[in-house]
């Protein structure tokens, strides 16, 4: 697995939305995302099952979350460019990294995006769940990754003790 | 120019494109519903002063202008109810159970599968309740009813059919005397709903010849919340009541109550008296310019010239011919999904809807599985809305190609 290292979520955010703010005409933006959608590895169709559904009633998004070595594996996917896009996005600022690390992330990149179309009432609701959602999921895999480690040194403590340290 | 009339639209650069889902108002109505709350306001009916009598005249001449724009004759009554979703909504629950126990034989409900859900939902859940049977008769891929299945689903089981006048999708006027005539012939009571017609066509109750008639005052450049149910009174008459409260009642005791006659057995509660008069200005208005024959001719030309810029653009499929429709067109770009390509026309200032349209069915039934993009034209579109929207469409399909 690719480790994460370089910018934080947070520097990750500010990179994009720099980049994002310098395209002044709503139109180059919903291209610009459009662009960044067409990179999104996305969920082959046959594993888009009901259970990874996010749907909305225009569009539909998919979404598998695992953890995997205490890291946070995000794959998502859409039937809409503009919002393979925005999961790009997602995808780029999250996937692979520490689940801690996500769970306690300030992540507002979308809130700040002004795409009215893309985020009214309901989707910019729709984006907080599912936003929502990935940092509960890494912050009780983080949890528990903490909690096994933990476990882990101590039964290495206990090995020793038994060794007679 | 028409557009004029429209202060929303006078004041926007946008083109709005959007009119079927809902229009924008004329001065005219905007005025009346203001004016009224400035120096009529009152509860209409029992008032015991000046204010009330003269809002309850108000109110009921609404109901006798709506009556004759909609060539209403005495056979007809007018309800006021929020809309026609509201109005089918009561004619499911009130009517279907009187006609179904009429004859216990007659069970079915006949639908099309062009409606919008507000004409498909109640039936079919209603039938449900009741233990009856939803036939829905196919469409062909312009959005016409097959009218060999339609003649076949009618039979001396079939208690109600209910289509639209003009739908909501392709634009289709619907040959609704003939269905209304075939279906009188079976025996069946006859819903139509004209939620899209009334902003779009002239229309004669008489001449139709329906049972039920429904259409939505926002859809025709009155105000929200406010809608109209025509409905024969001899059927209005043995329905039963489906909402009970104030207004309705005539003699209340404490086991029984004796309600009041039509229409206002069927008006439960303060009626919207305000958006009922705002309505009526609405009509006024649409007289005014020239009415329904005037806004139905304008409509047909500013639709050829659509369809025409449609037709011309690579990469715009059409699912269904636009050049038969009235005034309401979908269409999709080649590789864009309805969401994307209307996000980019929205960008563009130029506002249509996008998706399902309420009306899944016929979606499914077409194979559209992403919907579509529909432009809908209303009074105060122009020929240089549609030069916007043709060049915003090149914008989108050129896009990323040099």
């Amino acid at each position: 697995m690719r480790q994460k290292t370089g910018p934080s979520i947070g520097e990750a955010q500010e990179r994009w939305r720099e980049e994002f703010s310098g395209i002044g005409d709503e139109f180059d933006r919903y291209t610009w995302l459009m662009a960044l959608g067409e990179g999104l590895r996305g969920i082959p169709e046959k594993e888009r099952t009901q259970d990874l559904l996010f749907s909305g009633c225009m569009s539909r998004v998919w979404m598998r979350l695992e953890e995997k070595d205490g890291r946070l594996s995000l794959r998502t996917d859409s039937d809409t460019l503009i919002l393979r896009g925005i999961l790009f996005l997602l995808e780029d600022l999250l996937d692979e990294r520490t689940c801690a690390e996500v769970g306690s992330a300030k992540i507002d990149l979308f809130r700040e995006m002004d795409l009215e179309s893309v985020f009214n009432g309901t989707r910019k609701k729709g984006m907080g769940s599912l936003v929502s959602e990935i940092q509960k999921f890494a912050r009780e895999r983080g949890d528990d990754f903490g909690k096994e480690k933990r476990d882990g040194n101590n039964a290495v403590k206990a090995g020793r003790n038994l060794q007679g340290d | 120019m028409w557009r004029n009339d429209f202060p929303l639209i006078r004041n926007r650069q946008e083109v709005y494109l959007d009119s079927a889902a809902t229009t924008q108002k004329p001065e005219a109505v905007i005025r009346t519903v203001t004016d009224l709350y400035e120096s009529c306001n009152a509860n209409v009916h029992r008032s015991p002063h000046r204010l009330g009598r003269g809002m309850t005249e108000l109110y009921e001449g609404a109901r006798s202008r709506l009556s004759a724009f909609f060539g209403a004759g005495d056979d007809h009554c007018l309800i006021f109810t929020r809309g026609a979703t509201e109005s089918v909504n009561l004619v499911a629950s009130s009517a279907l159970p009187l006609l179904f126990s009429r004859d216990p034989k007659r069970r079915e409900v006949v639908v099309t599968a062009a409606e919008h859900h507000s004409n498909f939902v109640p039936w079919q859940q209603q039938c449900r309740r009741l233990g009856g049977t939803l036939k829905v008769v196919p469409v062909d891929a312009e959005g016409m009813p097959d009218m060999k299945a339609f003649s076949a689903a009618l039979s001396g089981r079939t208690a109600l059919v209910a289509f639209a006048h003009l739908t909501n999708v392709f634009g289709r006027v619907f040959p609704a005397e003939e269905m209304a005539k075939l279906s009188h012939r079976s025996g069946a009571a006859v819903l139509v709903d004209g939620a899209q017609a009334a902003g779009h066509l002239p229309v004669s109750l008489e001449e139709l010849g329906c049972d039920f008639y429904c259409a939505s005052g926002h859809k025709m450049y009155g105000p929200n919340g406010i809608g109209l149910l025509f409905g024969k009174r001899e059927l209005l008459e043995t329905m039963e009541p489906w909402q009970f409260g104030g207004e309705m009642v005539d003699r209340v005791y404490e086991d029984c109550t004796l309600f009041a006659e039509i229409p206002a057995k069927f008006e439960a509660g303060t009626p919207d008296y305000i958006q009922a008069a705002g309505l009526a200005a609405a009509a006024d208005y649409l007289d005014h310019l020239g009415g329904m024959e005037a806004v139905a001719k304008r409509e047909r030309a500013l639709t050829a010239r659509l369809a025409e810029g449609l037709r011309e653009r690579k990469g715009i499929l059409l699912p269904a011919s636009p050049e038969a429709s009235c005034g309401i067109v979908s269409f999709l770009a080649d590789g864009l999904h309805p969401f994307d390509a209307a996000a980019l026309l929205d960008a563009q200032g130029i506002e249509t809807r996008c998706g399902f349209h309420c009306a899944q069915p016929l979606m499914r039934s077409l194979g559209l599985s992403e919907g579509t993009v529909r432009i809908s034209l209303g009074l105060y579109n122009t020929e240089e809305d549609l030069d916007r929207l043709f060049a915003a469409l090149d914008r989108i399909m050129g896009r990323g190609r040099s």
